[in-house]
């Protein structure tokens, strides 16, 4: 029994990793821009995919055959990751242009809808490409369970977590140390201000965009080997990260860290006792949170002037 | 004028569907501290943000040491020699002392070094700063956030200090801090416009004022006669 | 003909045509087009009414979809009911999930709604996909009763006649609705909800309204699918399902023939496009982009300006009457003394405390102004009175009731108006409307009400005191014209306007004269002593100095959050403290002197 929780709680923590990145991907975008991508999770699928291509094409492959555990190794998978994140980057800024910027300062929220119409073309342009039927991704280290007190952990979801930290970490000592991450604070909590420095506030939003699309396609990259991908899974994914960043604060990049990670292991928790109700549990949450306390656990509530 | 510093010709701007300047013309020499003075909405912060670039003008020039800045954005302005402490301050809540200061220097390509004597200057002028150097800036009275602000201005080495209102919404002791720590820059050799509501104070402390009225210059002149003219009062309370 | 009568001559027109295809065709295929053309209308209909009138943009109503299609299944096919009551159960339960969504869901605004629906329809689709027992998943639930008349099942020919009558009925409820307060109060709450409160409309309730209304068409759409196929499967409801709701009222537009439109044009596309899944997925995506760039208006209000310009009189403007007597607002007036009593009044954000230990007697009957310099505290304090900003500490009686901390709407509706400092108008409907806006808590129709027709003579009452009101302020020659189109000074009588139609008993107006001219200020002068003389009590905050004095009976200083003067203008124009207030001390003064000595 206590196996059982603690691998629950163990693949919720790679899990969680997960939604924290691209919450936090969902929190640079809002922060600067008052937007966000809605269609993130048909990104995090684009990134799982061009991944794939990638190993396949350096496994000598056609791109609809199926990869070999032995084709994927450590070097080629950081290469794979290397043409995704290029590839994702490239998607962020075509996405800031064509659906957030015509609709920024508008009232009526037309960047959801555009982001959603985005993130549909993404869907069918991969759906024609690569084919309804899920991928196939095999881990770099292999599938051979790792036990860790008594319970079975895969060396992917060991390599999830500890990525996804490793990123989270960078990131946060990005934002808080360095010169960029503070222009990126400042443009986030005042623009004007931020222009009377010197900082060039359109140019970091497209960076906040593609710092955020580039996590959502890293998110997938990390999660491909370890659930069936296919290029249906955006949707939910996405949702789930949006629900961490309301449970942890969107406009707070620690909370949404936290969310990210809460919210993992409550569902990997919920999932061991009553598979089906996963879903719904987390809705649940989601809405206490959003009556209780909707600015999240970190964030903070937004006043707005008359 | 080979010293003139800026010069403001016939400047119209609107703000939303209300036309907030209609046609006005000013210099500022190298080396003097000028005012423009006003009540609300005569219009004054739309001018310093249009200096500043963060606000289009509709008609007139803009023009710094004979360029003019039409063409420039916003953030480049910075890199030639305007900096601005904005209306209310508008610190970055939540950074630290420090780092607000190492904002206003972004701009700049100078040594770590440099800069690190630059933000020891601004501590040694503002002694409460340097003890509140870590704490986060949205925590701080108004009157040391409004410090900061100007001493982030500052950072940026500017050869024009824009202050717009330095003294809105203090108690009149830290206004009179302010005013006293604005006096002291006139020995660092930064030229400043100033706009103020506060329209004793600013005439004590500058060469020359201007008063603005809903969008238009209604008096000009040296700081001590302004400041004895009645035609000011009535500016601000009403004629009898 | 009066323009009612042209628009139902033509309904009847076009449900007469659309009811004689079936006389003319067997051909099942064009049946069932006719059949889901009509069910996407019901669809959309209300939907419009939530995301085109109202503006809250839904992404999950696949989930109310599913409610009523599993409703009519579950009724029907499980438990041996008649299918006509669970055809009505479907509608009502859908309305109940509606209700229990839209309670928390409206809470919050932006991306975080539209998060909460996308997340309903998921879960939703989750629950009947997954729960075997109970929603038969993908296997689905067979022998749903579809609805019968005299023992004979409906056949295809009944499917489309009856959707064609269920059709037009909604589209005459609805249209009488949104043709009159209600359809106003919708889109007030979209265009600008603060003035929205401010005349007396609960934002809150009128969101779940709106929600309502589109939850139970949408259910009953899912219940018209589950019994024309005599089946349900989980496959129905996935996320494109709502994408395609939200699509065809996007694409079609908000006006009342929008969703018309939306839903012919779609299920034409989506019938031809049926073969291939993938591309009419991704049509949908670009549809989507492609109506936010180019049709903002949808379909519909390109084609109306189309009209407008090449074919006018398709589109007459209403006749308005004539001569009318000059208004009068009702209500007690001047019964007591203190109108509005505040004592101790206390807010802070953070370590600013604009709003400091205040206490402020309002006198029936006078006009009242509140000065001081730049970041006083006016507007807060303003704001604090009119409910927009409840205070930390501190009483406020108006008219003898205990108004702390009630919602703007309520404190409105006790006769409380008031106008803003940046415009608030509902820019893009016409001036009569944005007045018979401040008519709303005034007019005595209720929701049913409108649907069924009986609101017709109130409408036109009100009509006629909007245009005795506007003719007070020299706007009637105006009436008809779109509020964002006029000059800044006119926008600025029209919000005064609408305030005034609130029938207030204490009018609050923050900055009137911001962004006038000296002759338009001299008017504004002109009527705020007009409106006095109505009996109406005057509140107003200004910079223009000139216009305080004119117009004022008692002045109220504030300075750094606390009152520091009041009295008659002359006294407080010549108090020393007001002064420096204003222009700062004389202290700085006497030290230079003592310097140059």
């Amino acid at each position: 029994m206590a196996e059982s929780i603690l691998q629950a709680i163990f693949s919720g923590l790679a899990l969680g990793s997960i939604y924290a990145l691209v919450a936090v991907g969902f929190n640079i975008t809002f922060n600067t821009t008052k937007t966000l991508n809605f269609g993130q999770g048909e990104f995090l699928v684009a990134g799982a995919f061009v991944a794939v291509s990638v190993l396949l094409l350096l496994a000598g492959k056609q791109m609809t055959d199926a990869l070999l555990p032995a084709e994927v190794t450590m070097t080629r998978y950081l290469l794979s990751l290397a043409g995704s994140m290029a590839v994702l980057a490239l998607l962020g800024v075509l996405l800031y242009y064509t659906a957030v910027r015509p609709f920024i300062g508008q009232g009526g929220m037309a960047w959801v809808m555009s982001t959603i119409g985005f993130g549909i073309i993404i869907q069918n342009t991969a759906l024609a490409i690569w084919g309804p039927s899920p991928l196939v991704m095999p881990s770099p280290l292999g599938s051979d369970v790792i036990r860790i007190g008594g319970a079975g952990v895969l060396p992917q979801e060991v390599l999830v977590l500890v990525a996804s930290v490793a990123v989270l970490l960078t990131l946060d000592w990005v934002m808080r140390r360095t010169k960029i991450g503070k222009a990126v604070r400042a443009v986030a909590q005042n623009g004007s201000a931020a222009t009377l420095m010197g900082i060039n506030v359109g140019a970091i939003v497209v960076l906040a965009f593609v710092i955020s699309s580039s996590l959502a396609g890293l998110a997938g990259l990390l999660i491909a080997p370890i659930t069936t991908a296919s290029v249906f899974m955006g949707m939910t994914l996405a949702l789930k990260a949006f629900s961490s960043a309301i449970l942890g604060g969107l406009t707070s990049p620690r909370g949404c860290m936290l969310g990210g990670f809460v919210l993992g292991v409550i569902e990997a928790l919920v999932g061991l006792w009553h598979a089906e109700l996963r879903e719904i549990s987390i809705f649940l949450l989601i809405i206490v949170v959003l009556v209780v306390r909707p600015q999240g656990l970190l964030g903070q509530r937004i006043v707005e002037k008359v | 004028m080979s010293d003139e510093l800026l010069r403001i010709e016939d400047l119209h701007v609107h703000y939303g569907a209300v036309q907030a300047l209609k046609g006005v013309s000013l210099h500022v020499r190298a080396g003097e501290v000028v005012t423009i003075i006003g009540g609300n909405g005569a219009g004054k912060s739309t001018l310093m943000r249009c200096i500043s670039g963060l606000e289009p003008a509709k008609a007139g020039r803009v023009l710094l040491r004979g360029q003019d800045l039409a063409a420039i954005p916003g953030h480049r302005r910075v890199a030639l020699g305007i900096a601005q402490s904005p209306e209310g301050r508008q610190v970055f809540a939540d950074q630290t002392v420090r780092d607000n200061l190492l904002l206003g220097a972004y701009h700049r390509r100078a040594s770590a070094a440099e800069i690190e004597a630059d933000i020891q200057a601004q501590f040694e002028r503002f002694p409460r700063l340097g003890e509140r150097q870590q704490q986060m800036a949205g925590t701080m009275s108004g009157g040391e956030q409004q410090m900061l602000a100007i001493a982030r201005a500052l950072m940026a080495r500017p050869q024009l200090l824009l202050l717009d209102e330095p003294s809105l919404g203090l108690a009149p002791l830290i206004v009179k801090e302010i005013f006293d720590t604005i006096r002291s820059l006139r020995t660092l050799g930064v030229t400043i416009l100033l706009v103020e509501q506060m329209a004793n104070q600013a005439l004590a402390v500058a060469d020359r004022g201007y008063v603005l009225e809903t969008g238009r210059i209604t008096l000009q002149g040296a700081g001590r006669e302004l400041r004895r003219d009645p035609k000011v009062r009535a500016a601000y309370l009403g004629g009898h | 003909m009066s323009s009612e009568r042209k628009h139902y001559l033509w309904l009847a027109i076009v449900a007469a045509l659309a009811a004689a295809v079936p006389l003319f065709t067997d051909n099942d295929f064009y049946l069932r087009v006719l059949f889901l053309i009509g069910v996407n209308y019901i669809a959309a209909a209300g939907m419009n009414v939530l995301v085109g009138y109202t503006g809250q943009k839904s992404l999950g109503h696949a989930g109310l979809f599913a409610v009523g299609a599993y409703t009519v299944a579950l009724l029907t096919a499980r438990w041996g009911w008649n299918p006509w009551p669970a055809f009505a159960a479907a509608g009502v339960m859908a309305g109940i999930f509606g209700i229990v969504i839209a309670l928390p869901a409206l809470r919050v605004k932006g991306p975080a709604l539209a998060m909460v629906t996308i997340g309903f329809g998921i879960v939703v689709e989750k629950i009947v996909s997954e729960w075997q027992d109970v929603f038969a998943g993908q296997q689905g639930i067979y022998g749903v009763l579809p609805l019968s008349l005299g023992g004979t099942m409906f056949s295809s020919k009944h499917w489309v006649w009856f959707v064609l009558l269920l059709g037009v009925a909604l589209h005459v409820m609805l249209r009488l609705l949104l043709r009159g307060r209600f359809g106003r109060a919708f889109m007030a709450v979209n265009t600008a909800e603060v003035a929205a409160e401010s005349v007396g409309i609960s934002v809150y309730r009128f969101k779940v309204l709106a929600f309502v209304i589109s939850a139970v068409t949408c259910g009953l759409a899912g219940a018209l699918i589950a019994q024309q196929n005599q089946y349900i499967n989980s496959d129905f409801i996935t996320f494109n399902l709502s994408v395609f709701i939200l699509l065809m009222v996007l694409f079609g537009g908000h006006s009342v023939y929008g969703p018309l439109l939306g839903a012919v044009v779609l299920t034409l596309l989506d019938a031809f496009l049926s073969r291939w899944p993938g591309v009419q997925h991704f049509t949908y995506g670009a549809l989507l982009l492609f109506a936010l760039y180019a049709m903002p208006d949808g379909l519909a209000g390109f084609v109306k300006k189309m009209a407008r310009q090449w074919a006018p009189r398709l589109l007459p403007p209403e006749v308005l009457p004539q001569q009318l007597a000059p208004w009068r607002p009702r209500g007690d007036t001047a019964s007591e003394e203190m109108l509005l009593e505040a004592q101790g009044l206390y807010k802070a954000y953070g370590g600013v405390v604009p709003t400091n230990n205040v206490d402020i007697n309002i006198r029936a009957g006078h006009v009242h102004s509140l000065i001081g310099p730049n970041g006083a505290g006016k507007t807060t304090l303003l704001n604090i009175l009119s409910g927009i900003v409840p205070p930390d500490k501190g009483r406020i009686r108006f008219g003898g009731q205990d108004v702390t901390g009630l919602p703007p709407y309520r404190i409105a509706r006790a006769g409380l108006g008031r106008t803003f400092q940046n415009l608030k108008l509902f820019a893009g409907m016409s001036v009569l409307d944005n007045v018979k806006l401040g008519l709303h808590a005034h007019i005595p129709t209720g929701f049913f009400g409108s649907l069924l027709g009986r609101g017709g003579s109130a409408e036109r009452a009100a009509r006629d005191e909007a245009l005795q009101i506007l003719d007070a302020l020299d706007l009637r020659d105006k009436a008809q014209e779109i509020a964002g189109s006029l000059p800044y000074g006119v926008q600025r009588r029209l919000e005064l306007a609408r305030a005034l139609a609130t029938h207030p008993r204490l009018l609050l107006l923050d900055e009137p004269a911001a962004g006038l001219n000296p002759q338009e200020t001299q008017e504004l002068a002109q009527v705020i002593l007009r409106i006095r003389d109505l009996g109406i009590t005057v509140l107003l905050i200004e910079h223009h100095m000139d216009l305080v004095m004119a117009v004022s009976d008692h002045v109220i200083v504030l300075d750094y959050g606390q009152k520091i003067a009041e009295g008659a203008p002359a006294q407080v124009q010549s108090d020393p403290r007001v002064i420096a207030a204003y222009l700062g001390t004389d202290d700085a003064e006497e030290e230079e002197d003592a310097d140059v000595r």
